[in-house]
Formats: structure tokens, sequence, C-alpha cells
């Protein structure tokens, strides 16, 4: 660690204290021994903006939160099962399964996205602290904290590889490779990350989107600049879509051609997908698709309507698994539940016209600027020429975000088609 | 039917119904001979390729072809019935494999760039398929021969009226794995007629060939091209490529093969070979094993005793190849084995490796093939490459996927298996039996390693030459913990067999379990995951 001071290491009760609101945490009580002893520490319930929350030690407690059928908020507790029930049990028989993190897994991995679950690595994490990143919807990672499946002890020992924190698993590696939604400088970016991103969610799936009020008088059109057509940059676009200042973006050193996060739009949340012009074209790399597929889920699972702001070439063809990686990104598409709106505002060409699919369901809204180009190939066709592809319109930048607004309050709430069972909450957690 | 009908004068006379049938007769004897014409076919085979009805021929059962869709066309408006460029760049339709129907859509580069084929037709055939359960088979070779290159698709005679319009790739996007699906790359394939390779079941393809979504650019220097040298296609090299093909006819031979294992639908019954076979005490598998705990073996040599002789049929055998997939069949039922290489990194577990496993989990279990894991791995491969390769999503995902399996499945600890890796590949807990073998070592780390790391302090103070003794000594001591009896007294594994057994233990559970189980009632979660990302 190159770190040059380390500060003193909060306590789980202190991040607690400093995440919730004030004089809201309720700690679990744990009893053995009939009622003479009594445990706590590894988190409790609490509030966050005012709605409740369970709040533990990485995922020991997460069987509360799927109960109380509200979110769940992990803070890593930076050990393994080894170093806190080795030590102890060594040799006792049935700590395989329990040391593995098994029970808390176990429920992971049936939850089907019912609560939203976050995870905060605060301390550098591995074992089970690190495990339950990979089944959270939504991981922050406070720099200088390291996250892997084991540390450079363990891996020293084992492999005789030489890495530091940093390498193995500081926030360069997983900001770049998309493990991390958010990378914090401070514990205080942590706290605000996570209320920020629960702040967009219901508390449990199937509950109503927390709407805010919209935005009325001068100030809802300020910054509106967007008077003509042609290129944006991704994020220039979506704040002028987007309510000012909502914007929540997710890995965003990750996959770059494709910008990704949660916003208001006239206060209803979305998740915004956007192609970046500026970056790489656009396209749909192998990873950008990993970035939308992630989204689209967690959207989908919770409710929140999708808006794609599209202006690419499509797929990137030499990377990777890239047939596979676009067909699935089509399929979460396709199989997605909550209204899709698609604002074509250049090119949507090649097998981008499939990445960013065809309306298919009623709540959907298809919208083109004039002069956007759509087509499988090089020929492609007109927005205008509204002839040749199923846009519902074509809509000036200008009067672009009212036109999104307008849809999503007409569609907002109604049930989406039927189909059995909304297969996406089972989708993998993380891509 | 060919016999004139008379009009009782004794003379006879065409009537209007027999010209009708004669107009028939001789625009399919067209279509079907001349296809795209005689140059376009004669283009293809001085490519060196076949033609989509030569496909056919080679690939159905002899005779079993009936065609569906011999006149569709993009072409907006046949005012006549000239011959024109008909069945819109894809033959297909019904024929039966090894005496079971499928339905196959082949590209037909004589007509049109398949990369422009209609897919309103692709669409039609795999309704028709999914109506009546059975496989739907695609045979891709999506870039025209050269010279047929710029004839035109829909796209250049409908303008951009595709996805809109066409269904095709909507349907194939929900299925949800509810029919098997095959995709045969037999040419250079990119476009429509590549997106079934994402969607598929089972994607086998030519060596040589190249498949990418997109056309290379006029340099063609974006896309790797199919296999330079040995490495193959880089679909293998990404793990999409279930297998690899030297030829058309053995594609069509593995495609078959593939096909033998599955049921016609998800939910079908599994094709029970012959069930007449030995099941009883194996007293050479044993043999097969090293009993030191770090030398290799062949799995698969394993994976071939225990399943019914020369029945094991392996799956990306060149992607991450500490683990092995593969179909067999044991006692007759058909049976996915997953089951880790000692051979290769001492059978420990990649990133990628997660994800073949993941893979296959999914297709068996959308299936309703049962699952078998044999495990003897030291765990997860730690690395910081490993790291940057996403370590945690991809075993969380695995661990995922193992939690969601409804089909029976059936763990057999052949050596050894650690922490996480244990939990996982015993299904978390969701396998319907858990069984070791006597010399299996289970706990909660390779006890070496664990050994270094909780006695790091004591290790410390020793001088340098008394470490080693004391480490093993140690390691000792830890595994005597780890063996198969101290996790069965609390049933973390539910029995201890001989290793003569397995394969009658495994087929007689499998047989009572298929008996037993009741009909699925809802498709498995995993029947709807993405084939591979």
């Amino acid at each position: 660690m190159t770190t040059p001071t380390k500060p003193a290491r909060p306590t789980l009760r202190e991040h607690i204290e400093r995440l919730v609101d004030p004089g809201s945490f309720v700690p679990a009580q744990h009893f053995s021994e009939g009622m003479d002893q009594v445990s706590e520490g590894d988190g409790g319930e609490a509030t966050i903006e005012g709605r409740s929350v369970t709040v533990g030690l990485s995922g020991h407690i997460v069987m509360r939160a799927l109960n109380r059928r509200h979110p769940y908020v992990a803070i890593s507790s930076g050990t393994g099962g080894l170093a806190r029930g080795g030590r102890r049990n060594l040799g006792v028989l049935d700590t395989v399964w329990g040391m593995s993190g098994g029970p808390m897994l176990a429920e992971m991995a049936s939850r089907s996205r019912d609560v939203p679950v976050v995870s905060a690595i605060v301390h550098h994490s591995f074992g089970d602290s690190s495990f339950f990143t990979g089944m959270s919807d939504y991981v922050v990672q406070l720099k200088g904290a390291c996250m892997a499946l084991t540390g450079p002890r363990v891996l020293a020992i084992g492999t005789s590889e030489q890495v530091t924190m940093e390498e193995l698993g500081g926030t360069d590696v997983h900001s770049r490779n998309g493990q991390a939604d958010t990378i914090a400088e401070t514990l205080d970016e942590v706290y605000a990350a996570i209320r920020g991103f629960l702040s967009f969610l219901p508390s449990a799936a199937g509950e109503p989107l927390p709407v805010t009020e919209p935005l009325t008088g001068p100030g809802a059109e300020a910054g509106r600049s967007l008077d003509s057509g042609g290129q944006y940059p991704a994020r220039q676009l979506i704040d002028s879509l987007c309510d000012a200042g909502s914007f929540f973006e997710l890995r965003r050193d990750f996959a770059p051609s494709l910008v990704t996060g949660l916003a208001r739009l006239d206060g209803i949340p979305v998740g915004v997908l956007a192609s970046d012009p500026a970056a790489d074209d656009g396209h749909y790399s192998a990873d950008a698709c990993l970035k939308a597929t992630r989204l689209i889920c967690t959207c989908d699972a919770f409710g929140l309507p999708l808006v794609f702001a599209v202006d690419s070439p499509g797929p990137r063809a030499e990377q990777g698994p890239a047939i596979s990686r676009a067909m699935m990104l089509a399929q979460a598409v396709q199989l997605a539940e909550v209204p899709k709106c698609f604002v074509i505002t250049g090119q949507a060409r090649g097998a981008g016209l499939l990445v960013t699919g065809p309306a298919r369901i009623a709540t959907d809204l298809v919208i083109a600027w004039p002069g956007a180009m759509a087509g499988f190939d090089e020929s492609g066709s007109s927005g205008t020429d509204e002839h040749h592809w199923a846009a519902d319109g074509v809509v000036s930048p200008a009067d672009t975000r009212r036109a999104l607004a307008a849809h999503l309050r007409a569609v907002l709430g109604r049930s989406p088609v039927s189909r059995p069972g909304r297969v996406l909450r089972t989708w993998p957690v993380g891509f | 039917m060919s016999t004139p009908l008379t009009d009782g004068t004794g003379q006879a006379e065409v009537s209007e119904e027999i010209r009708t049938v004669e107009r028939l007769r001789g625009l399919r004897e067209h279509v079907t001979t001349q296809m795209g014409g005689p140059e376009a076919v004669a283009a293809i085979h001085s490519a060196g390729r076949r033609t989509a009805r030569e496909h056919i021929a080679e690939f159905t059962d002899h005779g079993s072809f009936c065609e569906i869709g011999t006149f569709a066309t993009f072409v907006e408006k046949v005012t006549a019935p000239t011959p024109g460029p008909y069945g819109g760049g894809i033959v297909g339709g019904h024929a039966t494999l090894d005496g079971r129907p499928v339905i196959v859509a082949v590209d037909d580069d004589s007509v049109t760039a398949p990369a422009r084929r209609s897919t309103g037709k692709a669409a039609r055939l795999y309704q028709m398929a999914l109506q009546q359960r059975r496989p739907y088979i695609e045979i891709a070779h999506g870039d025209a021969a050269p010279g047929l290159a710029t004839r035109p698709g829909k796209t250049g005679t409908a303008g951009a009226r595709t996805f809109g319009a066409e269904p095709a790739f909507p349907y194939l996007l929900e299925r949800q794995r509810a029919i098997p699906v095959v995709s045969m790359v037999l040419g250079d394939t990119s476009g429509a007629s590549s997106f079934s390779a994402g969607l598929c079941d089972f994607l086998v393809q030519l060596d040589g060939t190249r498949l990418s979504l997109a056309r290379p650019g006029p340099a063609g220097a974006d896309v790797p091209a199919g296999a330079n040298g040995s490495a193959g296609p880089v679909t293998v090299a990404s793990g999409e490529a279930d297998a690899v093909a030297g030829s058309p006819d053995e594609a069509y031979a593995v495609t078959r093969r593939f096909l033998s294992y599955l049921p016609s639908y998800a939910g079908g019954p599994l094709p029970i070979g012959d069930q007449d076979v030995p099941l009883g005490y194996d007293d050479k598998i044993a043999q097969l094993v090293p009993a030191r705990r770090s030398r290799a073996y062949d799995m698969k040599a394993v994976i071939r005793r225990i399943c019914d002789d020369g029945s094991f049929f392996e799956l990306k055998p060149s992607y991450a190849r500490n683990v092995v997939t593969g179909l067999g069949r044991l006692g007759g039922i058909p049976v996915g084995v997953l089951a880790n290489a000692p051979m290769r990194m001492a059978g420990g577990l990649t990133p990628e490796c997660c994800l073949k496993a993941v893979s296959f989990v999914c297709m068996c279990d959308a299936f309703g093939i049962p699952l078998l894991v044999l495990q003897d791995t030291p765990g997860f491969l730690v690395s910081a490459q490993a790291e940057r390769d996403r370590a945690i999503v991809r075993v969380m995902t695995l661990l995922h996927a193992m939690s969601l399996i409804t089909v029976p499945a059936v763990s057999v600890v052949i050596r050894k298996a650690f922490g996480l890796a244990f939990v996982i590949l015993d299904g978390n807990r969701k396998v319907d039996l858990s069984l070791a073998w006597p010399g299996a070592e289970i706990g909660f780390m390779d006890p070496p390693v664990a050994a270094n790391v909780l006695f790091e302090p004591q290790i410390k103070q020793l001088p340098e030459e008394e470490r080693a003794a004391f480490l093993s000594a140690k390691a000792a001591e830890l595994g005597v913990g780890f063996e198969p009896y101290g996790v069965a007294t609390n049933l973390t594994i539910d029995e201890i067999i001989e290793p003569g057994e397995t394969r009658g233990v495994v087929a007689g559970y499998l047989r009572s379990s298929l008996a037993s189980r009741p009909p699925r009632t809802a498709p498995s979660p995993l029947a709807s995951w993405p084939r591979w990302y």
C-alpha cells in the first residue's frame, strides 16, 4: 500500500451512524446461552432518508432485510471466513459450509432481486465480504481498499505471486473491470453514494417507485441546451434530458463508449443508457453489453423505466465473445418488462439497431431526432422517412425531454405485458 | 396424380386443374434445381462450398426433407410466376435426423447474400419448430461466395424495412430454451445469419471460417479471419463455439450427436439409450486416480469409465480446459458431466472455467438433463489476473447458477474439494446426492496453504531449515480433519462410496429420480439465462 497515512479504521457502528438517519439505528441482538449472552455488533435496522434498511457486516444479517422486504447494505468486514471462524473452529467438522459463507450465499443466490442489495468496500475485503459484492446490485469501493477473492498473503503462500493490495484488487482494477459501480475518494463519498443509489429504488420489487415532485418553474428548463440536432457527448445529453443534477453515473470507467446510470426525469426514477459518440464512436463494445445488461436487469427488477439514447454504429465485432454479448444485451432489452424509451439521436446502424431493439410492448416509445439514421447496414434510412422504420415520431431535440416525460407519466404504474415470471430477475447479478 | 383426366368423350384433354399442377411442378422443379441460377451455383461450387440444398440432402435423413416457403421472396411484388430469386435466401422445412423430427433453415447464398436473407422466413420456420416442439437448426454461411457478394437482399430491395416488420429476431430472443436450437456455421458468416450463434444451445463452426456480427470492413482488417494456423476460429478462444468441425460432414455428425442427448423440447421425455448395459462393480476405476494428492491424472478417463461405453461427448474441449463439460449416458439416461481436470493447473478454477460451467449448467437444466459433478480441485485459482478478469462476479454467478438447478444432480468428490469451490460444485447444498470417494479431502482450504496461513506467526519464529517440516506436520494435522468421515458426520456429504460403485450408484439414483420426479410445471429459471457472455 502506498497510502502515506493510515487513518483510524472506523468500527461498523461508526460506519452505520455516519450512513443512516441520525438516531435511527437499532442494533440486531443475538441471544445465546439462554438469555444470558447478548451479542450485537454485526448490524441492525435503521432508516435512510426516512426509509427503513438493514445494515450489516458483509452479508451476515441479509436474511433480516429479505424478511422485512427492504434494502440491505453490507459494510465489508475486511475478513474472510477463515479469519473469522478458522482459528476458532479449526478441525471442527461443520465449518466448510459455514466458513465459506454458505448460508448467507444460499440466501443471496435465491433472492431474485427481491430487495435492493448494496455493498460498500471500505476495508480490504476478501472471502465472503468480497463474495457478497458479486451478488449485490450496487458496489461502492473506497480508494485504498482492496477487494479480491483472497488477500495478497494467501496469494503469496499459495501461488508465490507477490502483489500489493492495490494491484490485486484496488479501485484501479475494479473501476476498469466494472466490478465496482462507484469509486469513492472518502468515506463520506461512500455513504453519499449508498444513499444516492437507494434514493432511486423502491424498498422492494413490486413497490411504487420513489417519484419526487416534478420540477416546475423557471429552473425546470434551465440548462436545456439541445437546441439543434447533431452529436452531443453522452453526459451532456443526459444532463439535458434528465432533471438537472439528478444523474447518478454507474461504472464510469468501464466500457466508456456507453454511459449508464440512474436519473430522474420529471421526478420519475429511470435507468439511462446513452452511447457516447465521443468515446470509440459510441460502439457497443463487448464490455458495453455487460455494462448495459446489469443496469437493465436491475431496473427491470425494481420497476424503473429505461431510457436509451442511441447514436452508435453498433457492436464492435472484434472483441471477445462479441456475438454472444450483443445477443445477450438484445435478449435483456427484449425481455425487460418496464417501459423502454429509445431516442435515436444520430445513427442506429448495423446490429446496433438490434441491440437497441424495436419497440415491443405498448409502454415502449421510439422517437428520432430529425436526420437520425437507422438501418441494418450501409443503406440506412432517415428517421424522417417514417415509412421505413417504426418510430413513434420525429421529435426535435428541444422537445425530447418533454416527450419522454409525457410518455413516462402516461405509462407509469401500468402493469407490463404479461409473461410468466419476470425472468430478468433471476438473471445473474454481476455482468 | 399424373394420369390425365378425360371429359368422357374418349379424348384426352388437359384440364385447367392439371395445367395448374403442371405449372407448380415446373416452377418447383425450376426453383429447386436452378436455385439462384447456374452462375450462382457454379460460383458456390467453385468456392468449394455446398449449396443450401446440398447441405440439407447430406445432413438430414434421406428423403425426409419436406420444404416450406419454397416460393417465399422478399421482392415486394411478384406479378408473374416467372422463376425469380425465390426462397428469400433461406431453404428450410421439416426433416428428420436419425428418425427424430427437426426444422432446418439453411442460408441460400445462390439467391442473396444470406446476411440479408429474409428474417421473416426464419421466423416462420422457428415458429413451426416451437409449435411442434422440435429442434430448430440453422446452417449459416452468411457471406456470399466470392462474386455473389453484391446481389440484392431485402435491404437492397425493400429499404430498411427489416426488424420492425420481420419478427424473426424477437422470437429467438425470447426463446428461453423452449426447444433446442443449433447453429452450424459452415462458411464466413455475419449479419442476420450470425444471430442464432449468440442464442443457440450448440454452436459448431467449420474450421477456417469467420463468424462476426458485422461484416469486416473493405480491408477486412478489423475482424480476425478464421483459423490462422492452428488457433481455430476466434469463437474457440472466446468460448462461444461448442465444437469445431474440419468438414461440413463432421459438423453434421456432431450436431446429430449433440441432439441425440436432448429431448425434442424442454420438459419433453429424455431420449433414453440402451438401458441394458452393465452397471456392476468397476474394479479398474480406482487405479485411474493416483493417491498422491499432487499427482495429475486424466479426468476424462474417469468420466468415460463412469459413463456408458463410448457415450461421453465433450463440449468446448479447447476452452478453459481445467474444467470438463460434456454429455454422456449412464444406464442409458442422458447426463451432463461437469468435472475438474487435474491435468490442467491441478484442476484449479479460473473465471473462464466458471463461465464454461454456468453455460453448460443452464443448457442441461433447461432441457431436464441430470447433472453429474466430479470434483477434484484445489479451489479457485487466485491471482491478480483472475481478479482483473472479474473473478468475483464469475465465481458468484456459478454459485448462483448451481443454486438454481432444478434437475436431478449428483456430486462426487473424487480426491479433493475445498472451501467455496466445494460449496459451489456441491450445488450450494442443492444437489440431490452428495458423495465422496474414501480418499477424498474436504475442508475449508487446501491444508498446506491453510497451515501456512494459520501458523504464520509460529513459522516466522522458526529457523529457516525447520519450517518445511513444521508446515508439513501441521498440514497433515489439518488433513486428518479433512477426511470424508468428518464431513459425513454432519451430512455435508451424504455418503462415502467405493470408487468401483460409482457408476452403479449414480445410475441407480438417476433411474429412480426420473421415475419419481413430478413433471416440471414451470420452466427452469436458468432456461432464460444468456448462453454465453
